[in-house]
């Protein structure tokens, strides 16, 4: 049940490229010696008409501004949205890009403004030194506007680290209280992840954190691959054996570190499934996001959302069969017990 | 505070003039400040080759992983043992992070903080505040000569067993720390934090030591020697910004020195300052147990490095701001909000370090407290900017070089700035933590910013150096070239990261979702080496415009501070007498016979 390793074979001593295919034509490499020849071009002139500078600012604050727009519109964008706290995620994510739109336009357009303004009388600018009430609108306009966007982040910002009431500030992890309709342990380890859920016909574990770092016999075991089933609230406890790795699920805008010597508890909410109405599947991938050594990008995997309850508990039964099965094999291979009497299921 | 203070005599005097020292104690162990600077101006270039081409081999990597290299290793034959041709001309995922996390040291550690700092305030501060010296010139020679143990070591490191350091400029344990305990260099923990790591350390220790020689030098030179008249708030932005840049230097490297000793002996001694209770397991491999905590590293690294951020910004600001009104031909609009801004940018730098720490293990409730502090600092930044532009409103502009690159650093430092307020929204930056965007936002603050800045500081006091001036065409060739370029290269990272790409990625096309990101990153790998082979036309200005360029007169931009009354290049001792100030550094324009007026003109 391993991760199909993808499209690609990793870089291995048995593929040999000969050389450096190019294409010149291609656009992306065109495209860069077009900008260069633009620039020469603004240089050239500029012996001449010096303010054809501020056509050098102009054509790169414009490009800035159109590329991003082009980029958003064709989906060059964030990927797909998985859950409702990604939504707003994003939602936060459009009100600061608004916000500093308005900077943008605003301050290149002074800028390249400035740059083919009349000169002033005489050559001689007012010797002007400063402006008291400006300064107080351009500190308390700008400053207001901060504030509100530092106070209206919160509720997410609380949400995202496992608070469920709709308090500003998040509170810390009570084992006692955990309300979470799925308990998975997560452990990175150099490199790949390893998931462990409790045997599905067993109860639940009584305190998660315990659970977390003492695997009991009958857990059931995964490699890189997180399941759940939609709509669930699922409690997810970060572990490491090694160095510090990262968490990272795209398509839920999940990212939390995993640290040595700690057990992070953290909330994922699946607000949408990622198997299609036809049984196939979009890929939700699963990537680390912090350094891990040499292989830190082979740290792929995948997320799958069960579209209901008893599909995921059919696919955790299965599991949990196959892997009693792998004992058993091994057991009956090695002629000796695999796991002590009194552990066994 | 503002009092004015003579020049202590007794402190100078063995510096002006008196006696003449040999060529060593003249050009190489020499305690004369301007020598220094230049010294430091010298390697700072030097290494921004260094750091540039490894650069440019990461870029080669992401832009194109499947395509053989294997032609390198004939130009350069150290790379054979990275691009080996069993490995069909690739190079190896652990030289990889080796590039990259030497590319940031270098950058860092070698050529942002050494030019700003360590070119341009040796240089700039005595003559701007009319001093003969820093007040401590042994202690600034020492400060110099501390830089090349450094140099030395993270050089050396690439030729050691094993390798440079491959754990990221970040050197986050237990990646970097957890590979001693069995004794040896070659435990399997970590294959690549092994001697050159040490090595690492040793350099971050050396660099820290002299950074702080330097700093305590800037500070007491600020306070005690200044000129008659020249008040603190008679004083150039240049040297304001320095000067904070120095307060926070002291304040907040000793953490860093303090964090790389103690993961120097956690490797070395066995010491297990970051290493967890249940130490770490790499396969069969164990560490043995420990005491300590990664978490740790992180909030010591970052109280220093989130300020650093500042320390290799403000500087810029500082002199852009002065060159920004001299080639105005105005006076610099908003003095005292302009110190005031940077100093609260010195201050709130300290209490926002956690916005790099949203998505490791802190308690999220100290996190909502960071997030505050983190969004109040653009405040400080958008006063500044605002200022800036006012500067330029109904400027009588000349577009000289460093003016257009004054500029360029207006108009990208806007992107930088304005792309940090999305780290300040924690559920943001948690999405965008370790992607590309915040190698966008470094770049456009660090490359588009600071290093412009730096072209702009350059172009602008090199006649004050050497004599002679930089040629006018072959910089705004270059401006013009890097402008354009430098946005190719780095813009698209901010798409990418939107995207989810991550950072440090050595074949990012393994990921479905990353596939269709591919093109922008050849894109932005033909940008670079573009990029790269312009700034080429800055080092041939450079070392051409040493001897050839043309004469410079003391005063070249007509500018009004005082660095501009003493000859070009200054002789030992800067003042032929010492210059008493009776005026700000702004007076540009206006009605009077001239259209600036120096800080020392009585008329």
């Amino acid at each position: 049940m391993l991760l199909d390793p993808g499209t690609k074979p990793a870089v291995s001593q048995a593929t040999e490229t000969t050389g450096f295919a190019f294409n010149w034509a291609a656009p992306e490499h065109a495209l860069p010696l077009v900008l260069t020849a633009v620039a020469f071009l603004v240089w050239l002139v500029a012996f001449k008409f010096r303010k054809v500078w501020a056509a050098l600012f102009g054509i790169n604050a414009a490009i800035v501004a159109a590329y991003t727009t082009w980029s958003a519109r064709n989906n060059y964008w964030m990927p797909e949205i998985a859950s409702e706290l990604a939504a707003e995620v994003d939602s936060l994510f459009n009100l600061v890009l608004f916000l500093v739109t308005i900077f943008f336009v605003a301050t290149q357009a002074v800028l390249v403004y400035t740059m083919v303004q009349k000169a002033p009388e005489g050559g001689r600018a007012k010797s002007v030194h400063g402006h008291h009430i400006l300064e107080l609108v351009w500190t308390v306009i700008p400053g207001a506007l901060l504030v509100y966007v530092a106070l209206a982040q919160l509720p997410t910002w609380a949400k995202m680290k496992g608070q469920t009431a709709g308090t500003l500030v998040p509170v810390g992890y009570d084992a006692a209280t955990d309300a979470a309709d799925l308990l998975v342990t997560v452990t990175g380890k150099q490199w790949e992840w390893r998931m462990r859920y409790a045997d599905p016909s067993g109860s639940k574990p009584a305190n998660p954190l315990l659970w977390a770092s003492t695997p009991a016999a009958t857990d059931v075991h995964m490699v890189n691959e997180l399941h759940a089933w939609q709509g669930a609230k699922v409690r997810m406890m970060l572990r490491t054996t090694d160095v510090i790795h990262s968490f990272f699920l795209p398509h839920f805008r999940f990212k939390q570190d995993m640290l040595p010597g700690k057990t992070i508890p953290a909330l994922l909410y699946t607000d949408k499934s990622n198997i299609n109405a036809d049984g196939t599947e979009r890929l939700w991938e699963i990537a680390c996001a912090e350094l891990c050594g040499g292989n830190h990008y082979r740290m792929r995997g995948k997320v799958v959302i069960h579209p209901d309850r008893a599909s995921f508990n059919q696919w955790l039964n299965d599991q949990k069969s196959r892997q009693s099965a792998r004992k058993e094999s091994l057991a009956a291979a090695n002629n000796t017990p695999a796991i002590p009497a009194g552990n066994e299921e | 505070m503002s009092q004015t203070r003579p020049i202590p005599h007794d402190v100078t005097a063995h510096v002006a003039g008196h006696q003449q020292p040999g060529f060593i104690g003249r050009y190489i162990f020499s305690t004369d400040h301007k020598v220094i600077g230049i010294q430091y101006l010298f390697s700072a270039v030097l290494f921004l080759l260094v750091g540039g081409g490894l650069a440019l081999l990461v870029r080669l990597q992401v832009g194109y992983p499947d395509e053989s290299i294997g032609i390198l290793t004939r130009l350069i034959p150290g790379l054979a043992r990275h691009i080996p041709p069993e490995w069909g001309g690739r190079m190896s995922p652990e030289f990889y992070t080796m590039l990259f996390t030497m590319h940031a040291t270098v950058m860092i550690f070698l050529v942002i903080i050494p030019w700003l700092t360590g070119a341009f305030g040796n240089f700039l501060i005595p003559l701007m505040i009319g001093a003969k010296d820093m007040a401590f010139p042994i202690l600034n020679m020492l400060s110099y000569w501390f830089m090349w143990p450094a140099f030395g070591l993270l050089m050396a490191s690439f030729f050691v067993d094993g390798g440079a350091s491959g754990v990221g400029w970040t050197a986050y344990p237990t990646l970097s720390s957890a590979d001693l305990a069995d004794g040896s260099f070659a435990s399997p923990a970590a294959r690549h934090a092994g001697l050159g790591q040490t090595l690492w350390l040793l350099a971050v220790f050396f660099s820290g030591v002299s950074s702080m020689m330097g700093s305590v030098n800037y500070i007491t030179t600020v306070l005690h020697l200044r000129a008659p008249g020249m008040t603190l708030l008679r004083m150039p932005l240049t040297v304001w910004s320095l000067f904070i840049t120095a307060i926070l230097q002291a304040v907040a490297l000793p953490s860093l020195t303090v964090a790389a000793i103690m993961q120097l002996t956690d490797k070395v001694f066995g010491t297990v300052f970051f290493l967890p209770p249940g130490g770490a397991q790499f396969g069969a491999w164990s560490t043995g147990a420990g005491g300590g905590q990664p978490l740790l590293w992180q909030h010591l690294f970052w109280f220093y490095s989130h300020p650093a951020v500042y320390i290799m910004l403000l500087p810029a600001m500082g002199m852009v701001s002065d060159i920004l009104a001299v080639f105005s031909r105005k006076p610099l609009f908003g003095y005292r909000p302009m110190v005031y801004s940077m100093s609260a940018i010195g201050g709130l730098g300290f209490i926002v370090w956690g916005h790099h720490m949203f998505q490791s293990g802190m308690d999220p409730r100290i996190g909502a407290g960071f997030i505050i502090a983190t969004i109040l600092i653009a405040l400080p930044s958008a006063v500044k900017t605002f200022n800036w532009l006012a500067t330029l409103w109904g400027a009588n502009i000349q577009f000289t070089t460093p003016m257009l690159n004054a500029m360029g650093f207006i108009s990208m430092f806007v992107i930088g700035g304005l792309s940090g307020i999305f780290m300040a929204v924690a559920p943001v930056d948690v999405n965008v933590h370790d992607t590309y965007f915040i190698v966008a936002h470094i770049h456009y603050v660090l490359f588009l910013s600071t290093l412009f800045g730096l072209f702009a500081a350059t172009q602008f006091w090199f006649p004050k150096m050497f004599g002679r001036c930089m040629s006018e065409p072959l910089g705004k060739l270059h401006f013009a070239l890097t402008f354009i370029l430098a946005n190719c290269t780095f813009y698209p990272m901010h798409i990418l990261g939107i995207g989810g790409h991550p950072r440090r990625y050595f074949d990012p096309t393994l990921y479905e979702f990353l596939q269709p990101f591919q093109p922008l990153n050849r894109f932005m790998t033909v940008s670079a080496i573009l990029l790269g082979l312009a700034q080429l036309i800055f080092l041939a200005n450079f070392f051409f415009s040493l001897f050839f360029g043309k004469k410079a007169s003391a005063n070249p931009w007509d500018s009004n501070t005082l660095e501009w009354q003493a000859p070009s290049p200054p002789p030992h001792g800067n003042f032929e007498t010492t210059p008493v100030v009776v005026r700000g550094p702004y007076e540009y324009g206006g009605e009077g016979a001239t259209d600036h007026l120096p800080q020392t003109a009585t008329a």
